[in-house]
């Protein structure tokens, strides 16, 4: 799929930054792809992006797939705030949610990954903040917690339970209605 | 790497991000789990039962025109000129739906609206339809035509087709229920038939079911949201053979709850027994309650009592009351309901002495239960409302509920819901309304 319009190329090429991976992988993305991340949105306004962006905490696997969540999101943004200005409120409504739609089924198959990466993609979300990444990671996680005894959340993510049987008395005396 | 043991050994900051989206209910569990998860929750205060429906605030009365139709855990849902809405009191937010479906029978309508919502688990709020029963003539019509070509019909029929409004999609869906047990009877039984005077259905959403009376009060049909399943469950035997009065249904701290009264003063209470797969009306009291409530003073103006009768005002022809702990002092007119300040306490306020003030000699109808408490909500002949404590008898006098103006021999409560409000700021809007009104 054709990503970010391309009469826009010109001007995009012009803004292009290159983000370094912590194996040395070099990728060009536009600057309305990079700055969905407020880290890196923060480097450009400082200006110190020239040379490319070093990112030590994100292997070239895990960067790969950021790029391709922000350039899908970057390419939806712009396409929204093209279609607000040119449309009735009804067919606007409508390519509303034919983008929603869309970006739904993206994100669907975007999170169709192992735990590890899934783990990852946190993790990367959460250094180069990457609001609509972190928030959707993360709630993946939190539905696979959810309606779970807490026995089997220790069992699912190998957690060792190091409450005291008092604390544990405890706390599900504060909060019994949680477990009838 | 995959599985790996210490795969969520996340830095605390991202193992937050992910907490964060849990609900109330998963929250609870998760402190549960570990010494960190513990912390992380408690430290960053994800977890704040306060705001979740834990004290009564009110009671809401609908004198003769039902527009309050429903109320669950903080929401309710009402009707004006404009539609259905789900409001938040509370919160003071609220949503208008979009239009039912049309009904299959014209005139009638559809049946009784019910909401459901379980802020434990979700801000997500559901309304079902629940189809009109054989008392209507045009069901009943429409199924004996049916029955024409079988030799009987039952109703309700095996597969039940409800309407429900999700606010996850915005729409009303048709879902099909599938019957497990018996059906209530067959579609030309008289039983079917038969009318209560107090044309009101009461409903209580526990763990995620939905009980709601039909047949003026004499079945509960126990409809499962979790796995699209219902059950019909006769009320306990003898009600409506001996009971002069409707049967209450309700939630009670212990469960699903049950009330009626025979003989004027005598009232029974039933908990519906659910556990090892059994449905049980269990009797848990049968008090003649007549002494204690001679203690309360009637009839008289002056005495305003604990609670205040409000106008809650919501909707355009406004014909419900609101009876609330006083301390309560916002404008009445907001279309809303509002928190006070400081909770009615249900163990010392205005207990009556134990001075006969004079022999009751009106009738008691059952207002609803404290969903938290073992106290049954009484009407003293349309005039005042009292908190019953089941397990002591002590009776607290809430005061008046009849407004001014009202009474005689037309006057009726029609229906009442037990408020008790959900403080929790997430509510879902209605996406189509929200854009209108933008």
């Amino acid at each position: 799929m054709a990503s970010a319009g391309s009469g826009d190329e010109k001007a995009a090429a012009a803004a292009m930054i290159t983000l370094i991976s912590s194996d040395n992988e070099k990728f060009e993305v536009t600057e309305a792809t990079a700055t969905l991340s407020q880290t890196i949105r923060h480097m450009i306004e400082d200006g110190c992006t020239d040379g490319g962006v070093p990112l030590p905490n994100v292997t070239s696997k895990i960067l790969a797939r950021v790029i391709e969540y922000c350039k899908k999101h970057a390419t939806a943004a712009a396409g929204e705030e093209g279609s607000s200005s040119s449309f009735s409120d009804a067919a606007f409504l409508e390519v509303d949610r034919a983008f929603l739609e869309e970006l739904e089924e993206f994100d669907d198959a975007f999170l169709e990954v192992d735990r590890a990466t899934l783990f990852d993609l946190i993790l990367a979300a959460n250094y180069l903040d990457i609001k609509g990444l972190l928030n959707l990671t993360c709630q993946k996680v939190a539905d696979s917690v959810k309606g779970k005894t807490p026995e089997q959340i220790r069992e699912m993510y190998n957690i060792v339970n190091d409450l005291t049987p008092e604390e544990e008395a405890e706390i599900r005396r504060e909060t019994q209605w949680a477990f009838e | 790497m995959e599985g790996d043991p210490a795969s969520l050994a996340l830095p605390e900051d991202a193992l937050a991000e992910i907490l964060r989206h849990l609900p109330p209910r998963s929250l609870a569990a998760s402190r549960c789990v570990c010494k960190a998860w513990r912390d992380i929750v408690d430290g960053r205060r994800l977890l704040l039962p306060e705001l979740l429906p834990h004290s009564v605030r009110g009671i809401f009365l609908n004198w003769t025109a039902a527009s309050v139709l429903s109320h669950c855990n903080g929401l309710l849902l009402y009707k004006d000129t404009r539609g259905l809405h789900v409001a938040n009191p509370a919160t003071q937010r609220r949503a208008l739906l979009p239009p039912p479906p049309p009904p299959p029978l014209g005139g009638y309508g559809w049946g009784l609206e019910h909401l459901v919502l379980d802020p434990t688990e979700s801000p997500q709020y559901k309304v079902l339809l629940v189809p009109l029963d054989p008392r209507n003539e045009e069901v009943n019509m429409e199924l004996r035509q049916q029955a024409g070509h079988e030799s009987s019909m039952e109703w309700p029929a095996s597969t039940w087709v409800l309407f429900v409004f999700s606010s996850c999609t915005g729409q009303w869906e048709e879902r099909a229920f599938v019957r497990e047990g018996e059906a209530a009877g067959m579609a030309s039984d008289e039983v079917l038939q038969q009318g209560s005077v107090f044309d009101q259905s009461c409903s209580a959403y526990w763990q995620g079911v939905l009980y709601v009376q039909c047949n003026g009060g004499l079945t509960v049909m126990r409809i499962s949201l979790s796995n699209s399943k219902y059950q019909v469950i006769k009320m306990p035997t003898d009600i409506g053979e001996i009971d002069y009065d409707y049967a209450y249904l309700g939630r009670s701290k212990e469960g699903l709850c049950c009330a009626s009264f025979h003989d004027w003063y005598k009232l029974r209470v039933w908990i519906l027994d659910e556990s090892c797969g059994k449905t049980e009306w269990v009797l848990k009291h049968h008090i003649d309650i007549r002494h204690s409530v001679t203690c309360v003073k009637m009839y008289c103006e002056e005495n305003e009592g604990p609670w205040k009768l409000q106008d809650a005002n919501i909707g355009e022809d406004s014909g419900q009351q609101n009876l609330q702990d006083a301390n309560n002092n916002e404008d009445a007119s907001s279309n809303a309901l509002v928190k006070s300040e400081v909770e009615w306490d249900s163990d010392s306020d205005n207990i009556v002495g134990s001075d006969i003030v004079q022999r009751f000699s009106g009738y008691i109808r059952v207002l609803g239960f404290h969903p938290y408490k073992d106290i049954i909500f009484l009407d003293l002949s349309l005039d005042r409302a009292a908190a019953y404590h089941l397990n002591t008898s002590v009776v607290q006098d809430l005061g008046k509920i009849c407004p001014y103006g009202y009474g005689g021999h037309a006057a009726c409560i029609r229906s009442s819901f037990v408020y008790t409000p959900c403080l929790m700021e997430e509510f879902p809007e209605n996406k189509v309304e929200a854009h209108i009104g933008g």
